[in-house]
This record gives structure tokens, sequence and C-alpha cells, in this order.
């Protein structure tokens, strides 16, 4: 036949095409060892395990802080069955149709065949409920996660709350992933590192949708996930719960420190929070909610507020004047109403005779004394000028930790301002004008150029109850802090500062809120307020011999510190010594707890 | 040549019957292990839920169907070809109204629980009607009437495929060219057909494509234009040696040709083209001076690459585009459509020497290969039989292939020896493809590897095709035409 040689070309085509796969096979197979290894790294997975969070414990180890399983409800669309009963799902679960529908679509959305949340967090309850008919509907299952479970309302600020890890701390470190919650603020940010544990590894096989297999290698190669470290923090939870009772409606805040040894023993910031909102289901929507709030209740005023510290900061004038040697304890200053600075003077509200010792300059609070201690120590003809001796008496300042930042074991926490020298040659800084004592002399009763936090009001206070020695403060027991260190004034003049305290409580400003059977030393302080009424300010310590408490209270546009302030500090040394409050004191407490100073400022505002 | 010697004798080609049997193991195994879950019990009661119980039935379905083949004669299937024929392409268009729509192509027809897939017949029909009307003693292949009408039998079912969506079935049909080669068509079909995938996987690689949207960023016209003007130039210096005139003539259009296409839009140089090419046809005719056909071939080559990748926008999904360049390495992207490709080829490459050893292959089984009891069944071979295992099975295929041509080229019946080729020739299509897809030789269009993949109405499809064939080949002795 004519075509017959034409099969040779048939073959040929046949032959040379099964040879061409057969070379490529080979190439595949055995040449290239490059897809032997990608087929190991493709079907063997790491996958994180998550330890639980530490737990968060008070001083008396009372259980604050600690996890709580909740379950989310998994869905992988292609498995669920096209007939399904969705009503008896829906009723199981607890949502209405129109939600299971919206669900669906974002969950087939994102994938039809990886896992994806259906429902997120769903309670213990209903979950006991629904893990039982749960085999019924193909294609759900849940996954446990853990989140934070607060067993007392108090003191939100100084756990703080946790959050999704951000990107910039993403690109930096390697411990984080995507979607990692992580603390955002209070010891939750301060002691992320101890409390979050160590993340573990678990090999498992996977498919090419992601769906877990089987573990790899029975296990063997996995590293188990280590659980957080406790916590335990120096709060004395009855104490700080009844701190935060007196506060309420009240804006401002109450911190106490156990002198001998630094550790906060209370830490209130008003108004506060529930805890609780921050975590769970409607975290997002109440983290709006609270970030709306005009009143700031996320913010802790014992670390970022600042205030001028007003009349509480006359004991430490007191003391550098005594220090430095320009008054002594039976130093007499006229008090005429006024003291005479210029052709404005600081007046003295408190209309008492002139004070012929340092203890009723201190129990009257008499402005005139301060400012003239205070200009005695700048005019201090030992130095060579007025900056010398401003700078000497900064000095003093922050050896006391006014100005700044006190690693309590806190995040964000503020420093303040503090005079300084360097400020006041700026701001008068001319050819024919220098500054003089009398330029600066506000600062003699806590004004001017001040603006410190609570907790710096806390540290002095505790300072002096201590008699000059510095228990650095902090929030964690037995967390690093350096080692307590003495003031360099002498423990004589704390003794006279403690007796003028005392005095305060006795028969001057404090008396209305002194506490029959507790010696307390104490200080009023009224903080002028540009913006608004003055703030109530009061500190104090008690007993005055060896002394268990420290206390610095604000109170915001509440007036006088005699008013607010005092009487929550002292119920609270009340409370905390005796464990009751007396009879006598009930009538405080009641009309504390009454008061609501929120409500008519919110009007007025409005 | 012996007329009508009467004799009943049946020979049955038992070495055909043997390759198609150790094929049909093959595949029976490759589904079992494409679906292997040591967790689950195939029990007697519930044997027909897993594919492999399927599969098993269609098998022994098409085993009943064989030996019913079996009992019919040569001259019942030459003519029942037309009928078959006819009932093929009526089904084809049954199916594009009343099939369903399974991942994207409208091939099916549901019938309660089982799926039947028309086109996989229609092949068979096909086939036969080919060799019915080739065999035809007034017919010529190479005649121009005659070659249009073969043509238009395999174009009818092949556009009806096309339109169900399902071009990888459609494509096998191009496989009958070899058919009609061996029955004296000119080899310039083939180098055409060659030509053809030559300048279109060439067009692809010299036009840039955005990896998103898959517009065209840069037209690869102009390359291939000065490539080819070149090439042609230096061919026809040889081809006309010292025919200066016509020499210089074809360089002077083909550098016209690079140059139009700098000045004119895209629209009005293909209108040149057309032109260009119907007018040197014409003149060709007129003068017979090679020349004029030289400059006509390279105008509608030249107009073929400037349309390619339109053509592509146009007539492919989007997806099947993104295959094709992913395959030809013009963009990447290993998350989409390069995904399957690259999986099948780790599970392959994963194979080795020996393989991983039957019910073995972890990444199959892990899922990460897409449908890997039909399209991608032979990457279940490539890991677990590794490389010897793909050199028997490709050493099964070319031995099955060669025996039909054996077959063939042993019949004095046209008719058979015709359906013998197209039986081939289909075969090969689908074995080439397949296994090519799955290693990246070839872009991936869905057709199932024969006998192998699961897959009822394929394998009864290959089945009828063999057995038929080994029917007809048995009674070659008594056959005078």
């Amino acid at each position: 036949m004519q075509f017959d040689s034409r099969k040779y070309v048939v073959l040929g085509v046949f032959l040379f095409f099964s040879l061409t796969l057969l070379f490529r096979l080979f190439v595949l197979q055995v040449q290239d060892p490059s897809y032997k290894d990608l087929a190991d790294s493709n079907y063997i997975r790491k996958k994180t395990t998550y330890p639980a969070r530490g737990l968060i414990y008070d001083r008396n180890s009372i259980l604050l802080v600690d996890n709580q399983p909740i379950y989310d409800l998994m869905i992988i669309p292609k498995d669920v069955p096209k007939e399904m009963d969705t009503l008896k799902f829906c009723e199981l679960f607890n949502i209405d149709v129109v939600t299971f529908e919206e669900n669906m679509k974002k969950t087939r959305k994102y994938s039809r065949y990886k896992p994806s949340v259906f429902l997120k967090q769903i309670s213990p309850r209903v979950y006991a409920k629904a893990q039982e008919y749960l085999y019924q509907y193909p294609g759900y299952f849940t996954q446990v996660r853990t989140i934070r479970s607060y067993h007392t309302r108090g003191a939100p600020h100084v756990y703080g709350y946790l959050g999704e890890v951000s990107q910039s701390l993403l690109d930096t470190s390697k411990y984080y992933a995507l979607g990692d919650y992580i603390g955002i603020s209070g010891v939750e940010r301060g002691f992320e590192d101890q409390l979050r544990g160590i993340k573990g590894e678990k090999y498992v096989t996977v498919d090419a949708f992601n769906r877990e297999k089987e573990s790899y290698k029975a296990g063997s190669k996995d590293v188990p996930a280590e659980q957080g470290q406790s916590l335990n923090l120096t709060i004395d939870i009855p104490l700080q719960e009844y701190a935060e009772k007196l506060m309420q409606n009240k804006i401002g805040s109450v911190i106490a420190i156990e002198p001998s040894t630094g550790e906060i023993l209370t830490m209130v910031s008003s108004p506060s929070y529930n805890p609780s909102l921050l975590t769970g289901r409607d975290r997002g929507e109440n983290m709006k909610m609270l970030n709306r709030d005009s009143l700031k209740r996320q913010l802790n005023r014992c670390i970022t507020a600042t205030y001028p510290p007003g009349s509480t900061l006359k004991p430490l004038v007191a003391l550098i004047g005594l220090q430095e040697g320009v008054i002594h304890a039976n130093s007499y200053a006229r008090c005429g109403g006024y003291y005479p600075v210029g052709n404005r003077g600081v007046k003295c509200s408190h209309g008492h005779p002139s004070c012929s010792n340092i203890y009723c300059a201190i129990e009257q609070s008499c402005n005139p004394y301060f400012c003239e201690v205070f200009k005695r120590t700048i005019d201090n003809p030992s130095y060579e000028n007025e900056e010398k001796s401003l700078a000497k008496w900064v000095k003093y300042l922050r050896e006391f930790g006014l100005g700044e930042t006190l690693d309590i074991g806190l995040p964000g926490m503020v420093k303040g301002t503090i005079p300084t020298v360097e400020y006041y040659n700026r701001i008068y800084n001319t050819d024919y004008w220098h500054w003089k004592s009398s330029t600066i002399i506000s600062l003699s009763i806590g004004q001017g150029e001040f603006a410190i936090t609570p907790l710096h009001l806390a540290n002095y206070m505790s300072i002096v109850a201590n008699r000059g020695v510095y228990q650095y403060p902090h929030i964690v027991r037995n967390m690093s802090r350096p080692k307590p260190k003495t003031i360099s004034i002498d423990r004589s003049h704390f003794e006279t500062i403690a007796d003028g305290m005392e005095q305060v409580m006795v028969s001057g400003t404090g008396k209305w809120s002194s506490v029959e059977g507790i010696d307390i030393c104490g200080k009023t302080g009224t903080a002028e307020n540009p913006h608004g009424d003055d703030h109530s300010i009061f500190i104090c310590f008690a007993p005055k011999d060896n002394p268990k408490i420290a206390i610095a209270a604000v109170v915001e546009n509440a007036g006088y510190g005699s008013t607010f302030a005092a009487p929550i500090s002292t119920l609270m040394i009340e409370q905390y010594l005796n464990d009751t409050i007396c009879n006598k004191s009930k009538w405080r407490e009641q009309k504390l707890l009454e008061t609501n100073l929120i409500e008519p400022k919110k009007k007025k505002e409005e | 040549m012996s007329f009508g010697r009467p004799t009943s004798k049946k020979r049955t080609d038992w070495l055909t019957v043997l390759l198609y049997f150790l094929l049909v193991a093959v595949g029976v195994a490759a589904v079992y292990t494409s679906n292997y879950n040591p967790e689950q019990q195939i029990t007697w009661s519930n044997f027909l839920d897993f594919q492999i119980g399927k599969q098993m039935a269609w098998v022994v379905m098409s085993f009943i169907l064989i030996l019913v083949v079996q009992l019919f004669d040569r001259k019942f299937y030459i003519n029942i070809s037309p009928i078959l024929y006819i009932i093929s392409v009526l089904l084809l268009i049954a199916v594009l109204i009343f099939g369903v729509e399974i991942s994207g192509s409208q091939s099916w027809f549901q019938l309660g629980p089982l799926r039947f897939q028309p086109s996989e017949i229609a092949k068979v029909g096909t086939a036969l009607m080919v060799a019915y009307y080739l065999s035809d003693f007034n017919v010529n292949v190479q005649k121009t009437k005659d070659f249009l009408i073969t043509a238009a039998i395999i174009a009818i079912p092949m556009g009806l495929i096309l339109l169900q969506s399902d071009a990888g079935t459609a494509l096998v049909y191009t496989s009958f060219i070899l058919v009609l080669f061996r029955e004296g068509l000119s080899p310039w079909f083939l180098i055409t057909y060659a030509s053809v995938i030559a300048l279109f996987v060439l067009t692809l690689v010299f036009t840039q494509f955005d990896p998103v949207t898959l517009d065209i960023t840069r037209s690869g016209f102009k390359p291939l234009a000065i490539g080819g003007g070149i090439l042609m130039s230096v061919i026809s210096a040889l081809y006309f040696w010292k025919q200066w005139a016509n020499i210089a003539g074809l360089i002077a259009f083909f550098a016209s040709v690079v140059l139009v296409a700098n000045f004119v839009e895209d629209f009005y140089l293909l209108g040149f083209l057309g032109v260009a090419c119907v007018f040197f046809f014409f003149l060709y005719f007129r003068m017979r001076n090679q020349a004029f056909l030289f400059a006509s071939v390279f105008s509608l080559a030249a107009a073929y690459v400037q349309t390619v990748a339109s053509i592509c926008q146009t007539f492919l999904e989007g997806y099947q585009l993104k295959r094709i360049l992913v395959l030809l390495n013009i963009i990447k992207d290993p998350r989409g459509a390069g995904y399957n490709l690259e999986q099948s080829k780790i599970a392959i490459g994963s194979g080795g020497w020996t393989g991983k050893g039957y019910l073995n292959g972890t990444y199959v089984r892990s899922g990460f290969v897409p449908e890997v009891d039909t399209d991608f069944i032979f990457c279940n071979i490539g890991e677990e039989f590794g490389f010897m295992g793909s050199l028997i099975l490709i050493g099964l295929f070319f031995c099955l292939l060669f025996r039909i041509v054996v077959i063939a080229e042993r019949q004095k019946s046209k008719f058979t020896r015709i359906f013998a080729y197209a039986v081939a020739s289909i075969f090969f299509f689908h074995f080439l493809i397949n296994i090519a897809m799955t290693i990246g030789l070839a872009p991936v269009i869905g057709i199932p590897l024969p006998l192998i993949s699961y897959g009822g109405s394929s394998f009864l499809g290959f089945s009828l095709l063999i057995f038929i064939l080994i029917r007809l080949d048995s009674e070659k002795k008594n056959v005078v035409r």
C-alpha cells in the first residue's frame, strides 16, 4: 500500500513522546532531590500550642485573676451537609436564623476548606449543653482558648488588659505571632515576660487544606507549652476594694504604701471600670465605649495624672529648711494673713495667730511661714547665689523621688515636672534682671512649676514615715528593685516634722478626720487648679511610731484637702489597722459613700 | 487476497487482552490507594459508598459489556457505525440541555446515583464513524471534499464538547489527525498542527502578561516577527538558491511586515496581513511561483501570532489561561494556578527510584494533590512506585499502542485498520497529555488516564474501544475489504 511506511512515523511519534515522559520523570524522580525535601516540609506542619497565662494573686494569696476556658464554635463549611436542621441548631446555640445565615456566608467566603470561627466565645453553659448534640452537625467543632477571668472588680488599673499584638512588635519580636495576645497595660504588660509562659510546639501532619490529621510520630517531637509564672501583687485586695468604694462617684486617686517595705497596698484610680469588660466576646464594643467615655476610666490616674502638690509639700519644705539650718524647730515667722512679695503677696487662708514654731506652722498650714522658710533657704548666704541654693533644694526633691520615673512594675508612669534652675534661667533671663527667691516664692507652698503624680506623693509620704529611709515602692512582691537608701536629711528633723503632722490631726486642718485611738500624722493640701475647682489632697501615715501605712489621696475638684481626701485616707487607715470602722467614724463613711462629685460636674459641663 | 473464503474461525489477540487487564489492575489499585483510609473499614454492605467500590462496579459492568461486544460481528459494527455516531451527537446535544454541571463543565447526565459522561462514549461513535466513512472505496482523504467531510465528522462532536466547556476532552479529537495522516493526509497537516502549537507557545513566551489581571502588557509580535523574518529569509535564500529576484522580494516583504507593525495599530496590521495572505495565495495559484506561497504562509503565521494572545483572552477562561502561563513559566502562582502542578510534581518527585511502597504515599494521602483519583491519578503511581513504577506503566501503555498499530497494519479491512488507528490515537493523546500535565510538560487540561483514572464513563469508553477492536481483529482472516 501507498502509505504503509507511515506506520513508522506514527510509531515514532508514540515512542518519542513516551521517551520524553520517561526522561522528564527520571529528572523529577531520580535526579532532582528537591521534590523529596518539599514533600517532607509540606505535610508535617509545626503548630504552636499556647500556654495558660500566669495567675495573679494579692499580697495574702487571694486569687484575683485567672484563666477561663472559652469555646469557639468552629466550622469547616465544606463538611456541612446541605440538609441540616438549622432551627434546632440555632436553638441549641441561642442564635437567630439571620445570624446563622450571616455567619454561614461569612465563613464560606473566607474558605470552604479551612476552619474558621463560626461563633466566638460561646458560654460554658451553652457549650455544656451543645457539646452533647454537636456530633449531629458534621463540619462543626469546638476549639478551646483561654481568656482572663477576674475574681474581683477591684484594681483593674493594676492588672491592665490584654490585646492583640501590634504590627510594630511583630516586626521586631521573634516570640510573637499574628493574633497573639499580649499585655497592653498594667502588670499584664509590665510582667508580660513572666506571665505569658513559653509557647510549645506540636508537630502534626496536615493535608493541603490545612486540616490536621494526626500528630507526627505520636507526638515524640512535640515540646509542651509551659504555663506562665504566677504573680503576687502587693495589693491588699480588701483594702483596695474598700478604698474604691469610698472613691466611688469621685474623680481621683488613692495610693497606700507599706512604708517598711515599699509595697503598694492599694492603688485606686477613680472612676474605674469592670475589668471583665475587656475580655470575652464583647471586648471590642466595650473598648470603644470606654474610649468614648469622657471620664477616661481606663486611665490609671495614680501614675499618669499630675497635680501641683499644694500644701502637702510644706513638710518637705520644712525638712529642707531644717537640714539646711536656715530654721530650727522653734523659729518664728510673722503671719499677717499674707506674705509680702512685690505688690501681690501670698495669702494665708487659715486665720490663725503668727506661729512661733514649726509644729504650729504645719498644723495651721501657714503660708507666710513656709514662704519665709523657702526664702531663707534660697537666700542662704552659705551658697554663692540663688542658682546654687535652688539647685540644692531641687536635689532634695529628687532624693524623694519627685520628678522621677518610679519603676513600680507598671508601665506608663509619668515623670511629672519639678522646678529646675535651668528653667528659671531661661524664663527670667534678661541682662538687667535675674530671678530671686521672691520670684519663685509659690514653690514654697507647692504651687508653680510643679506637676507630680499621686504616686510621687505617696512615695514621699512613705519616706517621711520611714524617717528618711527610701524603700522603693513596688506593686509586685519580690520584684527586682534598688536597695533601700537613706535620704540626706537627719532623722531628728523627720521626727520634728512627724510631730507637726501629728498636730494637724489633733488640732489642725485635719482634725475633722482624726480617728480615735490611732496616732495619725497627716497633711492637707489644696491644689489650685486653673481649669476648675481646687483639688482636694491629703497625705498621711499611721501610726506615728512604727508606721504601717502611708497614704496619698487626691480628689479632683473637691475643694479643701480636709473635706474629701482626708476622711477617705483616715477611714482607710482605720479599716486597715483596726479591720473595722468605729461608730464615730461611721457618719464620715456614710457621707462619703453618698456624695457624688461626678454627676454635678457632668451637669455643669452640659 | 482471498475472496469470500468461508470460515468462522476466530482469533482473539490475547496479548492486547492481557495488556488491557494489566492496565485495569493498575487502575483499580491506584483508585484504591488514592482514597485509602486505614480508619475506614470497607465491608460488603458499604462497598458502594467508596470510590473503589463504585469503580469496581463499573469495571464489572464493563466486563459484561465487552463480552456482549464479542457477540456481534464486523458487519454489524460497520452497519451500526453511523447510528452510533448519530446517537453520540444527539447525546452530546442532550447533555447541553439536560446535563448537570460539575466543576464548570456541563458534561454529565445524572441518572439517580449514576453519572454518565456522553463525551467519553462519543469517542467510540466518532472513531467508528471516521472508520466507516474513510473505508468507503470512493473516499480518499487526499481529496479536498472527502477531507472536509471527515473533518466535519470529527469537528461536530468536538464542537459540542467545547460548548460543554470541556476543552480537554474536545482537544482529544485533534488526535484523529494521526489517523488521517496514516490514511494519506498530507504531512503538511501534521507539520501545521505542530507549528500551530509551537507558535502558540512561542507567542505566549514572548508576550508579557500582568500576573494578576492577565492583561497583555507587551505584545510578543515584534520580536517574533523579526526573528521569524530573519529565519524565513535564511530558509528562502537556501530554498531559492541563486533565484535572486525571489530572495530579494521575500526579504523585502518580511522586512516590510516588521516595518508596518511599527507604524500601524494592531487592527490595521491584522488587515494588512490578511490581505497580503490572500493576495499572495492568489498569485501563487496564478503563477505557481513558490515564493508567493512563502509570503502567504508568512502572512498567515504573522496574523496568527498577532492574535494568539487575544484569542487566549477571548476564548479561554481566566484560570485556563493562567494554567498555561504558569506551565510556560511566564507567570508564577504557586498558591493559585500553579498549586496543583507544584503539588503534583512534589508527589511524583518524592517517589524516587522505587517509590514509598503501595498504600504508603504519604504526600498524596495527606490530600495535597487535588483530584488524585481522576486527572492526577498518576501521582499515586509516581509516589508509591517511583521511577520504576512510572517506567512500567509507560511501558505498558507503549506496548499497548505498539500492539494496536501492529494489529492495524495486519488488517485487510480498511475499516478495522482505520478504527485501530483511531483507538491508538485516542489512547495516545489521553496517555500523553494526562501524564505530561502531572509533571509539568503540558497545561492542566482535565482528561483521564485511560483505564486507570476513576470514572465509569471513561473506563467504559476505553474498554469498548479496545474490545470492539479485538472483536474486529478476530475476524481478520475472513475479511475482504
